[in-house]
């Protein structure tokens, strides 16, 4: 039977070429945004290296200070300070790791070239907490650090633009005029992982205040334990006194006693969707993308009318995704429903002569279910190759530096069974409203009647 | 001297079309008995009732009162699935605009009622069908699609159709309605050798006198009654 069903199918496609096209163009175009939309945001959200530790991670990347005057106020990353005082020993929380956000910085090729390049300073943990993939080498130690020794992991694209993918171990690049070793080279990280993402690493140093400020990175014990440690840093920024806070150097350059102190703890998912919390939907997606939770630093005049940094939870944003996601399903689901039901009362007669011959109402609605089902399986596989050749030119035209966006098996079952759902909802309304059709009405050609 | 067997036995049957605002009577108090084996035409003018009759018979409408039963089961549900089942395994049926599908080759038009009937393997259904196109003298076109036959052939293709699985019951709504009598005579032949060959039932909705009157009963309705 499923055979004779698999037969009119197509028999039917090829005859209403225009509806099968209107189909076919709606599912894969649907199939091709969404599958686009979930390889960018699994690029930046996903547990991939070298974030697989991704929900077990908290990082502090911004405070707020405020003057004993209520008039001037500090936004920016914390120094080293006040991640002694308020980060480091907190219960749950195996290791903390530091870094800045990076620079651009003037590189020298082998051959005389000056090229700019990212350089991220971190200290040793950093390359604990972060899962990177190490084809040569291996990270630059504490010790590296305390000494602060001339030594850098750098990239797998970087070392073969410097040395020509030949191994890079133990030689020597230019960094800002100063010669660094190589100790390790890591299979690229995309911008969008911007938290780890750097063309050049380089230890920091630890031993004195961190300049410019920088970041802490907490890994905890298990991800059940992230809502208790947030808690915890909470707690600690109220009842902890700023260290020393009329001589922090870097935030009292002009000699400001900062008073009151507010911050979080957040996961890199709250961090990087905090720049769509407020605004127009420009800015917010601008704030998004240039990771508007990543702090900068700014100081500000009249902060009374800025509200505290306060937890934010990105959970309505989720929402708000899924929801969008639901909504660009359903417009072509729909779309694809109304179709059915036009092309399926043009079987008018063919439903009667079933009928009349012993098919039930339950058979028929399994027919045309099938069908359906065929139809979305053949867009949807079209989608996946236009989605393929799409990623390929995303991936292609550097919009995304480092990104390399490929659909993982995660994303076809995501797609499959989106497209199944969207076969199954938009084929068994009608199919069903069509199977109730009373056969004499069916037979006469004629869609309206009461229904058996 | 044995007892005809009772093929179709109406009681009463009455069907009424009701709307918001009118009601109309197709067929009223209709009592019929038709044997097994036997050859009946239904005559009447446009709107006496004769399709509705057919179609009360073939289990496709709903009586509104009275009841029937057909090759001895009397029909006390009126639920889809059973109806179905009782369709498929007792019933075919042919059509005035042979309603064939227009998709489908011959051979897979005339395979539509073993589809839906359990237990018949592929092998089984194809020669099912094929031995049906061969009564009606259509095996060579089984690879050919409706478009392709002229209305003759179409026609005897919904008799294959209707014949394949082995109906003891046969309801042809005025099969040689849409061809000319030449066409129309070969039907009636293969309609005929149904009855002569198996024992089949016929029950044939008609206009033509000269048709009906190859038949061995013609039940005349007049305004939804039976008047003769």
């Amino acid at each position: 039977m499923i055979k004779n069903y698999i037969l009119t199918a197509f028999k039917v496609f090829q005859r209403r070429k225009f509806f099968t096209f209107a189909s076919l163009f709606a599912i894969s175009f649907t199939l091709v945004v969404l599958m686009v939309t979930v390889s960018l945001l699994e690029n930046m959200f996903g547990p991939m290296p070298p974030e697989s530790r991704a929900n077990r991670i908290l990082g502090v990347f911004k405070i707020q200070l405020r003057d004993n005057k209520g008039t001037r106020d500090y936004e920016g990353p914390p120094d080293i300070k006040i991640i002694d005082q308020y980060v480091r020993g907190m219960p749950g929380v195996e290791k903390v790791a530091v870094l800045d956000s990076g620079d651009s910085t003037k590189v020298v090729l082998q051959s005389g070239e000056k090229i700019k390049l990212r350089v991220k300073r971190t200290d040793a943990v950093f390359w604990e907490i972060m899962d990177f993939t190490f084809i040569e080498g291996h990270p630059y130690t504490e010790d590296d650090c305390k000494k602060n020794n001339f030594v850098a992991v750098i990239n797998e694209t970087i070392r073969n633009k410097i040395f020509g993918k030949r191994p890079a171990l133990g030689k020597w690049i230019d960094i800002d005029s100063e010669k660094f070793r190589v100790v390790g080279v890591v299979k690229d990280v995309s911008s969008f992982r911007q938290i780890p993402f750097s063309e050049i690493w380089r230890p920091i140093v630890t031993q004195k205040q961190l300049a410019p400020p920088g970041y802490a990175l907490l890994l905890a014990g298990s991800a059940s334990d992230i809502p208790a440690i947030k808690a915890e840093f909470q707690s600690r920024l109220k009842e902890r006194e700023l260290p020393n806070p009329g001589v922090i150097s870097f935030f009292n350059s002009e000699n400001i006693h900062w008073k009151h102190i507010t911050s979080r703890a957040e996961t890199f998912f709250e961090m990087k969707t905090e720049g769509l919390r407020s605004g127009s939907l420009y800015s917010r997606l601008q704030g998004f993308f240039n990771m508007k939770g990543f702090a900068h630093i700014s100081f500000n005049e009249n902060p009374s009318d800025k509200p505290d940094i306060e937890n934010y939870r990105p959970g309505s944003w989720v929402t708000i995704l899924i929801t969008t996601m639901f909504l660009f399903m359903l417009l072509p689901t729909i779309n694809l429903a109304n179709m059915n039901i036009s092309r399926i009362m043009e079987r008018g007669s063919e439903i009667g002569v079933r009928k009349a011959f012993g098919a039930s109402s339950w058979i028929l609605v399994g027919q045309f279910v099938t069908e359906n089902v065929i139809l979305t399986l053949v867009g949807g596989l079209l989608g996946f190759i236009f989605t393929l050749s799409v990623l390929h030119a995303i991936t292609l035209s550097g919009w995304v530096p480092y990104g390399d966006f490929r659909i993982n098996f995660r994303i076809f079952l995501y797609a499959l069974s989106l497209t199944l759902c969207l076969g199954l909802i938009s084929g068994v309304y009608p199919a069903w409203k069509m199977s109730r059709l009373h056969p004499v009405t069916a037979l006469r050609g004629t869609m309206e009647g009461e229904n058996r | 001297m044995t007892q005809p067997e009772t093929m179709v036995h109406l009681e009463n049957i009455g069907k009424v079309y009701r709307t918001d605002r009118i009601e109309t009577i197709a067929l009223s108090d209709i009592n019929l008995t038709v044997d097994k084996g036997e050859f009946v035409s239904i005559m009447g003018p446009s709107g006496s009732g004769k399709s509705t009759m057919l179609n009360v018979i073939g289990l496709l409408d709903e009586p509104t009162t009275g009841g029937l039963a057909i090759s001895g089961k009397k029909i006390t549900s009126y639920k889809d699935r059973y109806l179905a089942r009782m369709r498929n395994e007792e019933i075919g049926f042919i059509f005035q605009t042979f309603h064939l599908i227009n998709d489908l080759r011959v051979i897979d038009n005339v395979e539509i009622p073993l589809l839906y009937r359990k237990g018949i393997s592929g092998a089984e259904r194809r020669k099912m069908a094929l031995k049906a196109l061969d009564q009606v003298g259509l095996h060579s076109r089984i690879n050919h699609f409706p478009s392709e036959l002229s209305g003759g052939q179409q026609q005897r293709v919904a008799v294959a159709r209707a014949i394949a699985g082995n109906p003891r019951l046969v309801l042809a709504d005025e099969p040689t309605g849409n061809l000319d009598s030449q066409m129309g005579d070969e039907i009636m032949e293969i309609l005929r050798g149904l009855i002569d060959d198996g024992g089949t039932t016929v029950i044939m909705v008609t206009h033509d006198q000269r048709q009906a009157d190859k038949t061995q009963r013609v039940i005349r309705l007049f305004d939804g009654r039976q008047v003769n």
